[in-house]
Parts: structure tokens; C-alpha cells; sequence
């Protein structure tokens, strides 16, 4: 076990972790849960992970595997952080009001679709990787992702700005 | 600009503004390490026991209570769950070829990489496996490498969930437990969420009761040693003092009592809502597949 390499990979990743983790679940508290949880059996199995081609798609996977499974346990367990703003605070921008209303579509979708969509806009998954991480058939990808954008599609009409890609 | 193209944008934006949590190294090693720590067991024989612990689900277990004829029942740090899994401590005196549901070999294939360690192929001893109605598969395995210790290992679609690493039990607990899915639960703040027990014997435990108050015992219904009662749709399971207590193959409790003598049974101790209802353990009597898993090769 090397804790070296585990802090150097945490601090290295754990940004764009959050992040994701983030997108994927409801709020911050579930987020930061789902993080930490997913870091935690990551340390416990760090040895065979990080012998791993890519360390980082394999905790990747795990951190979108356990949100999933964690909404079909329905889990009650949330360790809120109060001391942790829920975004940066910033000037009431483009930017903010296109945060503030993906992450309220998002909370409408159901996790599969919710990570699907995030893998594919987000992180620019492949229909591929993303069936390889959510151990489905990509036409199963595409057919959520599908779902999700005809679900998406009126609110998105209206809560999000058209702007020129950053 | 297309809805993609709105969409990636927010995504970006709204990744953009999440703050790093602070201390994330520090809190996920101790975080990891108290996980690999808290699973610890020393048996009563000596047998260290480790099981896939599922450490983030709603966990009950099962307190040895000394005389060896019943087991305390209590909620682990996390008390909600679906599903609570109860394996029954002499797991090693357990034989192979337990399949309930036919499990893939794929999976167990896809699971190499769980077992399957530097040394290369190697054999892993299957104690029970199978696949739930709702599409769970799960196996009960030792691995050498872990100097054959118990897990447990669940996924889907013959994947395994790799982040349901092994794990050990605490060192005052002579059982161990952990959760497993039973039903799709999307919806913020569903109120019914079923609640079932489900307690692992022995193969040919004939026996599996339950108490809810430690003195008044009702039968679960049992297959193949395997005890599955639906409890309730409430979260709070389970009561402080409830109990199981299992038979041998003998039917003999471990008091020397015969098992359903009914010595304390109690008439009026009514199942709880649900019980005997449709169990979510899979049809019995399917064919095995193989009493390790698939000689698997290659590098992962």
C-alpha cells in the first residue's frame, strides 16, 4: 500500500472528481459523500488499482458505478459539510445562471441517464466508454441519452444560454 | 447552438464552480483506512473473516451473544438499506457448489480482476452464488491470496461493481453483513422502501428464526439454508433487540434444542407485514456452473 501515490492521485484528481461527482448527484453533501466513499474503497484496493492501465478511469468508473448503485439503495446516509459553499460564488454571469439550471435538469433525470448524460457532455465519454462504465450496451447509452435529451429539451430551450463554447 | 451544445456548456459551467473539498488526501486515507480496519474479525475459532462489506450501505449485524443460540441483531453505522444480509459465521465449514439463480461464469470471469492478482490465474473457491430477480449477481468466494478468506462480490449484467471492494468485518463481531439492492429507488424521498432480512446458514440449516424482541421467535422461511423474510416498509430495522438464531443440518439449534419444537414460539407473535411474500432470492434447483471459477488467463 503506498500512501504516496494514493495523496498524489487525491490531489491530482479529486478536483475533477468532485466535479463529476458533483453533476451526478443532487447536491453538494451527496456529492462530497459519494466522493470520499469512492476514494475510500479506492485506497482500500489501491494496490491493484493503481496497477491499472488508467487509475483514473477505473476510480472514475467506481465513483459512477456507486452513485448509481447508491440511488438504488436509496441510501439515507448524507454527512453534510455546512462549511463548504455549494458552488463558487461569482458574478450573476451567463456562466452562473447556465450552472444553476443544468444542475436543476439534471436533478430531474434518473441517475442512469444523469450519468450517461455527464460521461457524454461532460466528460466526453465515447458511446463505448460509457457503456463500458455503466456495464450496458451502448445502444442502451444511446437510448438513454436519447431520453434524456428529449427530456431535456424544452428546459433547456429556456434555461440555457446560448453562448459561444468556452 | 444545439441542446448538446447548451448542455456541455452548463455541464462545463457548472463543473467550473464546484469548490475542492478541503482536505480530500488526508480524509480519504483515514476514511480508507478506518474502512479496511473497522472489518476486521477475529472468530471465536481463530478465523479471521473478511467479506466484501459493502461499507457504504445500510449494514445490520449479527453480535454473538456468548451461549452460541441466537445471534444480536443490531444497525451498523449506516441504518438504511434495502436488503440486510446476515452470513452465517461457520462459513468455513461451508461446502461448494451453493448456487441459487445461475450465476454467469462470465461474471466470475469479469471478476478476475478482483481475485486474480500479479501471480496470474489462479482458482477461486465459490461457497454460494447467484443472480436476484431483479438482476443482481453476487458470489460468495475465498481467494487464497487473501489467505481464503471470505467475500463477497455483487455487479450487473455480468460486470462486477468494483466499487464493492473486499473488505473485514469488526473485531467483536463473530457475523458479518451487508446490503444489496433489491428495488430501483430513484425518487428523492420515496416513503416505501421494503426491507428484507435475509440470513445465509449452513448448507442444510433447516432452521432460521427470527425475533424481534429476543425472546419471541418466528420462523423464516428457508431454502436451500438460505432464511429470507420481508420485514416491513419502515427504516427502522432492526428493533434493538432483535435476534436470529439458526439450526444445523440436523435441525438442531445450537442449545441442543431441536429446531421448531416450539418451546418459544409464540402464537401470537405475528410475522411481520410481508412475510412470506415472494422472496427475493432466486428459483432453486439450477445447474451448477463450477465449484471455482472459470480458469481464467491472461493479463488483466
Amino acid at each position: 500500500m503506498s500512501d504516496e501515490t494514493f495523496r498524489e492521485f487525491v490531489v491530482a484528481r479529486g478536483p475533477d472528481l468532485t466535479r463529476m461527482a458533483t453533476l451526478l448527484c443532487r447536491d453538494r453533501s451527496d456529492a462530497e459523500d459519494l466522493v470520499q466513499d469512492t476514494l475510500a474503497s479506492a485506497y482500500a484496493s489501491w494496490r491493484r488499482i493503481e496497477a491499472a492501465a488508467s487509475p483514473e478511469a477505473y476510480v472514475r468508473r467506481m465513483l459512477v458505478n456507486r452513485h448509481v448503485s447508491w440511488w438504488r439503495r436509496h441510501r439515507g446516509r448524507v454527512e453534510p459539510r455546512a462549511d463548504v459553499p455549494d458552488v463558487a460564488t461569482a458574478d450573476p454571469t451567463d456562466a452562473t445562471a447556465n450552472a444553476d439550471a443544468v444542475r436543476r435538469m439534471l436533478r430531474e433525470l434518473p441517475p442512469r441517464q444523469r450519468a450517461a448524460v455527464v460521461l457524454r457532455y461532460y466528460a466526453d465519454y465515447s458511446d463505448n466508454q460509457i457503456a463500458e462504465t455503466l456495464s450496458c450496451t451502448e445502444q442502451t447509452v444511446r437510448s438513454q441519452i436519447s431520453r434524456a435529451l428529449a427530456s431535456l429539451r424544452e428546459p433547456a430551450q429556456d434555461g440555457l444560454t446560448e453562448r459561444t463554447p468556452s | 447552438m444545439t441542446i448538446e451544445d447548451r448542455l456541455r456548456n452548463g455541464l462545463h459551467d457548472a463543473a467550473d464552480g464546484v469548490a475542492p473539498i478541503p482536505d480530500l488526501p488526508d480524509a480519504a486515507i483515514q476514511r480508507g483506512r478506518r474502512r479496511r480496519t473497522v472489518r476486521r474479525v477475529t472468530t471465536a475459532g481463530g478465523v479471521v473473516l473478511s467479506v466484501a462489506a459493502l461499507a457504504t450501505t445500510g449494514a445490520v449485524v449479527a453480535n454473538n451473544t456468548g451461549g452460541g443460540s441466537s445471534h444480536k441483531l443490531g444497525v451498523g453505522s449506516h441504518n438504511v438499506g434495502t436488503q440486510h444480509v446476515v452470513a452465517d459465521p461457520w462459513w468455513d465449514t461451508w461446502t461448494t457448489d451453493r448456487y441459487y439463480g445461475r450465476v454467469d461464469p462470465a461474471f466470475l470471469a469479469a471478476a478476475r480482476p478482483i481475485y486474480d492478482r500479479a501471480a496470474g490465474p489462479e482458482k477461486i473457491s465459490v461457497y454460494a452464488a447467484g443472480t436476484n430477480p431483479d438482476g443482481l449477481q453476487w458470489v460468495m468466494f475465498t481467494d487464497p491470496h487473501d489467505g481464503y478468506v471470505m467475500q463477497w462480490l455483487e455487479g450487473h449484467n455480468n460486470a462486477p461493481s468494483y466499487g464493492e471492494s473486499s473488505g473485514q468485518v469488526t473485531p467483536d463481531l463473530t457475523w458479518t453483513s451487508w446490503t444489496v439492492p433489491t428495488e430501483a429507488t430513484q425518487s428523492n424521498g420515496a416513503a416505501t422502501v421494503e426491507e428484507w432480512l435475509i440470513v445465509v446458514g449452513r448448507p442444510g440449516t433447516t432452521t432460521i428464526d427470527y425475533s424481534p424482541d429476543g425472546t419471541t421467535w418466528q420462523p423464516i422461511d428457508v431454502e436451500h439454508g438460505i432464511g429470507v423474510m420481508k420485514v416491513a416498509t419502515h427504516t427502522g430495522f432492526p428493533p434493538a433487540s432483535a435476534k436470529v438464531r439458526l439450526s444445523d443440518a440436523g435441525g438442531v439449534y445450537a442449545t441442543g434444542t431441536p429446531a421448531g419444537a416450539g418451546a418459544d414460539a409464540n402464537p401470537s407473535d405475528s410475522p411481520p407485514p410481508g412475510t412470506g411474500d415472494a422472496t427475493p432470492t432466486p428459483t432453486p434447483s439450477v445447474s451448477p456452473v463450477s465449484t471455482t471459477a472459470p480458469a481464467v488467463s491472461g493479463a488483466r
